[in-house]
C-alpha cells in the first residue's frame, strides 16, 4: 500500500508539471510572425446598435477573410466612449485587443475634457471610411445658398438657430468653425440624436441643422430638407450639387474617420499585416461596396498618413475648443 | 381595396418558414425576457442584434420586433406575481397586480394582462396601417415646447399615482427629477452630481433603481415580516378573468389602447410614459379612486394595454419617417442600417414588402403570444405556492444577475442595493415608489425640452402659451393642479386612509 500511495503521488505530481509547463507561456517571440493565430478582440467604446457598430460591419464581415481569424466586437459602453477607450488604451500591444477608432472618442473627447488617455497612446492601423456632416434648411427656407445664409445672419445676430446631435460633437465642431470663418453668430440647440436634430429641422422648430449626410441623405432625397454644403474637401458622391464649405471660402473640414487603432507599441509587422488586409479588400472591392451600402464613405489610408491626421486633427480641435470655449467641467 | 391587397402581399411573405419561425423565437425570447426582471427589451435586442445580420431583413426585423412587444407580455408577470417588473414599463402593474395576487386572484391578474395586451396590441397595428402618415405628420408638429408641457402634464398626473399622502407623491417626485439630473448635462456638457465617478457620468439608470426600490425593497420587507407574512392566499380561485373583470375591464383596455398607441407615437414617449398615463387616467375615471392600489382589475388591464399598443405607436415615426422614437425603435433602424436598408419617408414606397411583412408579423406575433402565455398562467401561479424562505433568494439571484447584464457595470448593482435599501425604508414609512420612478423617467425629457424651448425663444417664457398645442396641454395641466383644491371639482379627497 505504501508504494501505492507512492506511484499515485507520483502520477499526480508529474501530471501537475505537466498541465503546468503546458499552460505556460504560449511563446511570444513567434507571435508576429504568425498573427493572428486567434480571434481579434475589437472594442466599442458605445452601447450596441449606435454609429460604430454599423460603421465597421464591413470590417467584421470582409477582413477575416483576410485575416484568417474572426474579428469580434466588445462592447464597454460609458462616459461617452471614454471608458472603452481608456481600456483599450491599456491594453496589451500584441495587436489581438484593438480600437475601434473614431473622431469623437480619439479626437473630441481629449480636446474637450479630462480623460485618461491620449490620442497619443494610440498608433493607427488604417482607415477605411469617413463619414461627413452636411449643414441643411427646409425647402421652404428664404435661402437657396450659403452665401444668402450668411448674409441674412450678418444683419441678425443671434436670430437664427441651428441644431445637431450633441453638444461639443464634431457636428457642433463644424457649425461653430463655420460661425467663425463666415463671420456669423447663431443659436446652438442640441438634441440626443441626428434624427432628432433633423426631425426638428423638419418641423420647422429650428432653421438649420447640422447632421452627418448619410443620416440626412433619405430627407434630402424627400425633399424635406435642402443641404447647403458638406464639411468634406471634396463633394458628396451622392450630393454632386452640394458645394463644400472650402469651395465656398469658408475653411471649414471636419471629417469624422473610422479606423482601427492599436495601443502604442504594437509591433510594426502585426501593423502592416492589419494594413495590407484593408488594402487587399479596397483592391477586391470588397470592402468599399460594403462601406457604400451602409452610408458610408471608403476612405483608405495607411497607418503613417492615419497617424499625423489624428495628430493635426488634435491640435485643431484642441485649439478650437479653447477659442470655443468648449469644456466640460 | 389597396389595404387588403397589401395584407395580402405582407402575409404570403411572412408565411415563409424562415419567418414564421423568426417571429416565434422572437415573441418567445420576448417572454422570457420580460419576465426575467433586469434583462429589458433593450438590452436583448442589443445582445441579439449581430445574430440577426445574417439572416435578411425582414426576418432580422421579425426577431427583433417580436423580442420588443413580447416583452411587453411577459414583464407584466414578475410584476403580478412577486411585486418586481420585470421591465420598466410594468412598473405600474406592480401597485394594483400584486395586491390582486395577494388576495388569490393573481390568475385573473394576469390573464386581464394577456387579454388585454392582445387587445391592445392588435389595436395599435391596425391603428399603425391605417393612420400612420398623419399622425407621423402631426407628430413632427411637436417641438420642445409642445414637449415641454405634455411632460410638465404627465408630471401632474402624479397625484393620481399615490395611493396616501399628496404630499409625500410630490416629494418622491422631487427626489425623482434631482436623481434625473445626476450625469452630463445634454445641453452643455457639463458633469452634475457624478462625484468625478465615469459610471455616474450617464446618471443613475432606470432600470437598477426600480428593481431596487420594488424588488430588492419589497423583498427587505417581507423578509422582516415573515413572521406575520401572511402566505398566499393557496386556493387560487380561477385561472382566468371572470366575468365580472371582464367587464370592469373592456373600458380601461379601450380607453389604454388609444392612448398609448398616441403617446407611443410621440418620440420620446414611449411604453413607461402611456403605462402611468393609463393608471392615473383609470383611476380618475373610476367610481372607487380610493381602492386603486389594493387590487383594482383596471389599475392592471389599463396600463397593459397602453404599454403594448405603445410598442405599435412605437413604429410609427421609424416606419413613416425614419425617426426612431425611442431607444428600441434606434436598435431596429440601426439593424436595418447594417443590411443598407435606410428607413425614411420613402419607406413604404421602396421596401413595400419589408413594410407589410413586419406589420402582417406584428398580428401574428400578438396572437402566438396570447396562445404562449395563457397556458402559462398556471404554471406561474405555482410559484407562488413555493415557500417564502426559499422564493426570496431566488428573486434576489435574479435581480443581482439582471442588472448586471444591463452594462457588464457592477456599479448597477450597488446602485440596485442602495435604492433597495431605500425602497424599503421608503415602504416602511409609506412613501410611494411610482411618483419617484415617473419623475426620473421624466427628469431630462421636461428638462431638455425646457431648456431648448428657452433656446428657441431667446429666453422668453411666452413661447409655451404662443404656440397652440403648447398652450392647450398647459391649460390641462392647470386644471389637474387646480381640480386637487377646489373642492367642487374634486372627485375624492387628497388624502385617504391607509390600508
Amino acid at each position: 500500500m505504501e508504494s501505492r500511495k507512492k506511484f499515485k503521488t507520483f502520477c499526480f505530481l508529474a501530471f501537475s508539471c505537466i498541465l503546468f509547463l503546458s499552460w505556460g507561456d504560449r511563446s511570444t517571440q513567434a507571435a508576429e510572425k504568425d498573427y493572428p493565430n486567434k480571434s481579434i478582440t475589437l472594442i466599442n467604446p458605445y452601447a450596441p446598435g449606435g454609429g460604430i457598430d454599423i460603421a465597421y460591419r464591413p470590417i467584421i464581415d470582409i477582413l477575416p477573410d483576410y485575416l484568417g481569424q474572426k474579428i469580434v466586437i466588445s462592447h464597454k459602453p460609458g462616459a461617452t466612449g471614454s471608458i472603452g477607450t481608456a481600456f483599450a488604451a491599456k491594453a496589451k500591444p500584441d495587436g489581438y485587443t484593438l480600437l475601434a477608432g473614431s473622431t469623437s472618442h480619439v479626437n473630441l473627447a481629449p480636446a474637450t475634457r479630462k480623460v485618461p488617455y491620449t490620442p497619443g497612446d494610440f498608433v493607427s492601423v488604417g482607415t477605411f471610411a469617413k463619414a461627413i456632416d452636411a449643414l441643411a434648411v427646409r425647402p421652404d427656407a428664404p435661402w437657396k445658398t450659403l452665401q444668402e445664409f450668411v448674409a441674412d445672419a450678418k444683419k441678425n445676430p443671434g436670430k437664427y438657430k441651428f441644431s445637431t446631435f450633441g453638444v461639443m460633437g464634431a457636428a457642433h465642431f463644424c457649425m461653430e468653425l463655420f460661425d467663425r470663418a463666415a463671420g456669423i453668430k447663431a443659436g446652438h440647440i442640441p438634441y440626443n440624436s441626428d434624427s432628432e436634430a433633423l426631425t426638428a429641422a423638419i418641423g420647422g422648430h429650428t432653421d438649420v441643422v447640422v447632421a452627418t449626410v448619410q443620416a440626412a441623405i433619405p430627407h434630402l432625397s424627400s425633399g424635406a430638407l435642402r443641404a447647403l454644403a458638406v464639411s468634406d474637401t471634396v463633394r458628396y458622391k451622392y450630393l454632386p450639387d452640394v458645394p463644400t464649405f472650402k469651395e465656398l471660402g469658408y475653411d471649414v473640414r471636419v471629417i469624422i474617420w473610422f479606423g482601427m487603432l492599436a495601443p502604442k507599441g504594437t509591433p510594426r509587422e502585426i501593423i502592416d499585416k492589419l494594413w495590407s488586409a484593408q488594402k487587399k479588400g479596397f483592391e477586391e472591392n470588397k470592402l468599399p461596396a460594403i462601406i457604400e451600402r451602409i452610408g458610408m464613405i471608403p476612405f483608405l489610408r495607411p497607418p503613417e498618413e492615419m497617424d499625423k491626421i489624428i495628430r493635426e486633427d488634435h491640435e485643431l480641435y484642441t485649439k478650437a475648443a479653447k477659442e470655443f470655449g468648449f469644456e466640460i467641467k | 381595396m389597396d389595404l387588403l391587397h397589401n395584407l395580402t402581399l405582407g402575409f404570403s411573405i411572412l408565411l415563409q418558414p424562415a419567418n414564421l419561425f423568426a417571429c416565434f423565437m422572437g415573441v418567445l425570447v420576448g417572454t422570457l425576457v420580460g419576465v426575467l426582471p433586469g434583462l429589458g427589451p433593450a438590452a436583448a435586442i442589443s445582445l441579439l442584434l449581430p445574430t440577426t445580420y445574417k439572416l435578411s431583413p425582414l426576418t432580422g426585423i421579425i426577431v427583433l420586433a417580436g423580442i420588443y412587444y413580447g416583452a411587453m407580455y411577459g414583464g407584466s408577470t414578475t410584476s403580478i406575481l412577486v411585486n418586481i417588473p420585470g421591465e420598466s414599463a410594468s412598473v405600474v402593474t406592480c401597485l394594483d397586480g400584486y395586491q390582486m395576487a395577494r388576495q388569490g386572484r393573481a390568475g385573473p391578474a394576469l390573464g386581464i394582462s394577456a387579454f388585454g395586451s392582445f387587445i391592445a396590441g392588435t389595436f395599435s397595428i391596425i391603428a399603425l396601417m391605417l393612420m400612420a402618415p398623419p399622425l407621423a405628420r402631426m407628430a413632427l408638429k411637436f417641438g420642445p415646447p409642445e414637449y415641454f408641457s405634455l411632460m410638465l402634464l404627465g408630471l401632474m398626473i402624479l397625484s393620481y399615482l399615490s395611493s396616501g399622502s399628496m404630499a409625500k407623491a410630490w416629494m418622491m417626485a422631487a427626489l425623482g427629477i434631482f436623481l434625473g439630473t445626476i450625469g452630463q448635462d445634454r445641453m452643455v456638457g457639463t458633469l452634475r452630481f457624478n462625484y468625478n465617478l465615469d459610471v455616474l457620468m450617464d446618471g443613475v439608470g432606470l432600470v437598477p433603481v426600480v428593481m431596487g426600490l420594488f424588488g430588492i425593497g419589497e423583498v427587505l420587507l417581507n423578509i422582516e415580516r415573515s413572521m406575520t407574512r401572511e402566505i398566499f392566499k393557496t386556493h387560487i380561485s380561477n385561472l382566468l378573468p371572470n366575468l365580472r373583470d371582464w367587464a370592469k375591464s373592456i373600458l380601461p383596455i379601450i380607453r389604454g389602447s388609444v392612448l398609448g398607441f398616441l403617446l407611443g407615437v410621440l418620440p420620446g414617449g414611449g411604453a413607461i410614459i402611456s403605462s402611468f398615463a393609463s393608471y392615473a387616467m383609470e383611476k380618475k375615471l373610476s367610481r372607487n379612486p380610493e381602492k386603486f392600489g389594493t387590487g383594482m382589475i383596471e389599475g392592471v388591464a389599463g396600463p397593459e394595454s397602453a404599454n403594448n399598443a405603445a410598442t405599435g405607436g412605437a413604429f410609427v415615426p421609424l416606419l413613416t419617417m425614419g425617426i426612431p422614437s425611442n431607444a428600441i425603435m434606434a436598435l431596429l433602424m440601426g439593424a436595418l442600417l447594417v443590411h443598407g436598408v435606410r428607413p425614411g419617408p420613402f419607406f413604404v414606397k421602396e421596401y413595400p414588402d419589408l413594410f407589410w411583412g413586419v406589420i402582417t408579423s406584428m398580428y401574428l406575433g400578438n396572437a402566438m403570444l396570447l396562445v404562449l402565455n395563457l397556458p402559462l398562467i398556471g404554471l406561474w401561479v405555482k410559484i407562488l405556492k413555493v415557500p417564502y424562505p426559499l422564493l426570496f433568494p431566488l428573486i434576489i439571484l435574479f435581480c443581482l444577475i439582471g442588472v448586471f447584464s444591463l452594462n457588464n457595470l457592477v456599479s448597477d448593482i450597488y446602485v440596485m442595493v442602495i435604492f433597495g435599501l431605500l425602497g424599503y425604508l421608503m415602504k416602511k414609512f409609506e412613501y410611494d415608489g411610482a411618483p419617484l420612478v415617473l419623475a426620473l423617467v421624466l427628469s431630462p425629457l421636461i428638462e431638455d425640452a425646457f431648456r431648448r424651448s428657452l433656446l428657441m425663444s431667446d429666453g422668453s417664457f411666452l413661447i409655451f402659451l404662443q404656440r397652440p398645442i403648447s398652450l392647450g396641454f398647459m391649460g390641462v395641466a392647470i386644471f389637474l393642479v387646480l381640480s386637487n383644491f377646489i373642492p367642487w371639482l374634486r372627485h375624492r379627497p387628497t388624502e385617504t386612509p391607509q390600508e
